[in-house]
């Protein structure tokens, strides 16, 4: 690539991240839904002693740093555990996002509901209404969806019955195309829970960024939702759907899927779109993972903890053409993990990390903050499932180590340096490195960042189609 | 056995799991006792009957940023505990 190219690379104009809170939902994520199936009558109100209220949900620190009230390194000098701490005056806005009630998220559910299949007491979507008014992200016309009256058709035994925290019922979802596996209510549950959160993930954007909707023209999906019916499973676009609900009347989109790797391909594919000249303004999306709440619960239930994946996380970013000052994508050395790469951390971790470093003639220690898969630690470590983003920090390291640019007693210490505390839920892609981006942009525009390493990993295996893993990675700086 | 896992406590974990038996009682190994020899692939036993360059290209990055000492310890005294011996 030529400077004159280099010159034209795109930049990212905006980062929102917004959280919701979803007790009441947590009992339809994937494992509670296994372990409900059980019939072990003593589980229900267990789970339900452990659900936070909203107040403890914005108070919890890392949700705080989500939105960018916090910044991920002061959760450093929080005490552990987090959840004990509760933030005093925490406020569920923040310069990056918000945080919603799932009273105002039963809301968005209906008004994200094109075929009647959501029906919620009136009562609540009144107070749903009125929530999302003081959001003052929607238009009269979007909030009148919110109340309209219920049409929804499919049989009781068909249906989803939905449930506050405390247990009282709510309304129902209804189930799509008759004896349609991929249609089961459920299944619309999760896709209508992902399309409402990338949706108000979108607003929020383009209210920060002050944008009009009308002004985007093409969506990238890289939520893990499989949208589609009995001939096509995953047939998508649920970027459109987004689209649609966000007000976007000039965007069409697509899905990008690669597990929770999606989210760094879509960046990538937005600022060459942008860059090629095909789209000046591009939006990546990443809806909330339904099926992940309760994922670690019973870790959570054996601590006597409260249930922490309670809340659903969606992610939107605004990809623009050059501008002289603005915080570039570094699209001339695009790090990734080719199938010749193999599965050894080292194989990866050159082609993800040091490959792409040395076309920039970067050395490890000349990037400032590295962003990996940032779970929140205290979520992950009840379920044995360890502190992921300190695994991938001291990989990192002992690259450096290889490379004779540290020693290896400061493996301990790039950490601290180089990388953060895991603070995102465990909402599959939503962790994958991009929400740090919220918070690089300012520091970046600012200079108090030169740049900072984006790093996703996605677990193909998981679909069996491959035992092969993913990766993608990319480098955000300011020109000098 | 030989575990490859990064996290002390997991590993210890694990490696009860394969001789006692499950300590959380939540998969199939619950209350199940194997008794099978368990090892870290990071351990001088181990290392030493690897071929040299397969463990350089595998394992050898991931045993820097692995906390070894921890783990060789949660480990043999797993191996203490059920065989007598370490």
């Amino acid at each position: 690539m030529t400077l004159d190219q280099v010159g034209a690379l795109p930049t990212i104009r905006g980062v929102s991240c917004i959280l919701a809170h979803t007790p009441g939902l947590l009992r339809y994520g994937s494992k509670p839904t296994r372990e409900l199936a059980k019939n072990d009558s003593t589980l229900l109100p267990r789970m339900q002693q452990h659900l936070r209220s909203f107040g403890d949900a914005v108070a919890y620190p890392p949700n705080q740093v989500f939105i960018g009230n916090r910044t991920p390194e002061s959760l450093w000098d929080v005490p552990e555990p987090w959840w004990r701490y509760r933030e005093a005056n925490a406020n569920p806005r923040g310069p990056f996002g918000q945080i919603v009630s799932e009273d105002a998220f039963w809301g968005l559910l209906r008004m994200s509901d094109d075929f009647g299949l959501v029906d919620i007491e009136r009562s609540r979507l009144d107070r749903s209404a009125r929530q999302l008014r003081a959001t003052e992200l929607w238009t009269d016309a979007e909030l009148e969806r919110v109340v309209r009256p219920a049409t929804a058709t499919s049989s009781s035994e068909a249906q989803l019955t939905l449930h506050a925290a405390d247990g009282s019922q709510v309304g129902h979802v209804a189930r799509g195309y008759p004896d349609d596996s991929s249609q089961t209510a459920d299944i619309l549950l999760e896709n209508l829970a992902c399309k409402a959160s990338g949706a108000l993930a979108i607003k929020q954007l383009l209210c920060q960024v002050g944008m009009a909707p009308s002004e985007v023209e093409y969506l990238l999906g890289c939520g893990e939702e499989a949208v589609g019916d009995r001939y096509q499973r995953g047939g998508g676009s649920i970027s459109k759907a987004m689209a649609e609900m966000a007000g976007c009347t000039n965007a069409t989109g697509s899905d990008v899927k690669a597990f929770c790797c999606a989210p760094v391909h879509a960046l990538v594919l937005a600022g060459a779109l942008v860059q090629s000249g095909i789209y000046k303004n591009v939006v990546v999306v990443g809806g909330a993972s339904l099926a992940k709440l309760g994922m670690k619960m019973l870790g959570h239930l054996a601590k006597d903890m409260p249930l922490l994946e309670d809340t659903l996380a969606a992610v939107a970013i605004l990809v623009g053409p050059a501008n002289r000052s603005g915080v570039r994508l570094r699209l001339d050395a695009v790090g990734r993990h080719t199938v010749m790469s193999g599965g050894a951390a080292g194989a990866i971790y050159e082609a993800l990390v040091t490959k792409p470093l040395d076309q920039l003639g970067l050395r490890i220690t000349d990037v400032d903050k590295y962003a990996v898969e940032l779970h929140n630690p205290e979520i992950t470590f009840p379920a044995g499932a360890g502190n992921v983003p300190r695994t991938n920090y001291r990989i990192i390291a002992g690259l450096a180590v290889m490379r004779g640019e540290i020693q290896r007693d400061q493996v301990e210490a790039f950490e601290r340096t180089h990388g953060m505390p895991g603070f995102v839920p465990t909402q599959g892609h939503i962790p994958a490195a991009l929400p740090y981006l919220a918070h690089a942009l300012p520091r970046i525009r600012d200079g108090s960042l030169r740049n900072a390493f984006f790093i996703a990993k996605g677990s193909l295996f998981l679909g069996k189609m491959t035992n092969m893993s993913d990766g993608m990675s990319v480098l955000v700086d300011r020109a000098a | 056995m030989i575990l490859g896992a990064a996290e002390p406590v997991y590993v210890e974990m694990m490696a009860e799991t394969v001789t006692a038996g499950d300590p959380t009682y939540t998969g199939p190994l619950a209350g199940v006792s194997l008794g099978l020899p368990v090892y870290h692939v990071t351990e001088p036993e181990v290392r030493e009957i690897t071929d040299a360059s397969v463990y350089q290209e595998q394992i050898a990055l991931s045993e820097i940023a692995m906390e070894t000492e921890k783990i060789w310890e949660s480990i043999r005294a797993v191996r203490a505990k059920n065989s007598g011996s370490t």
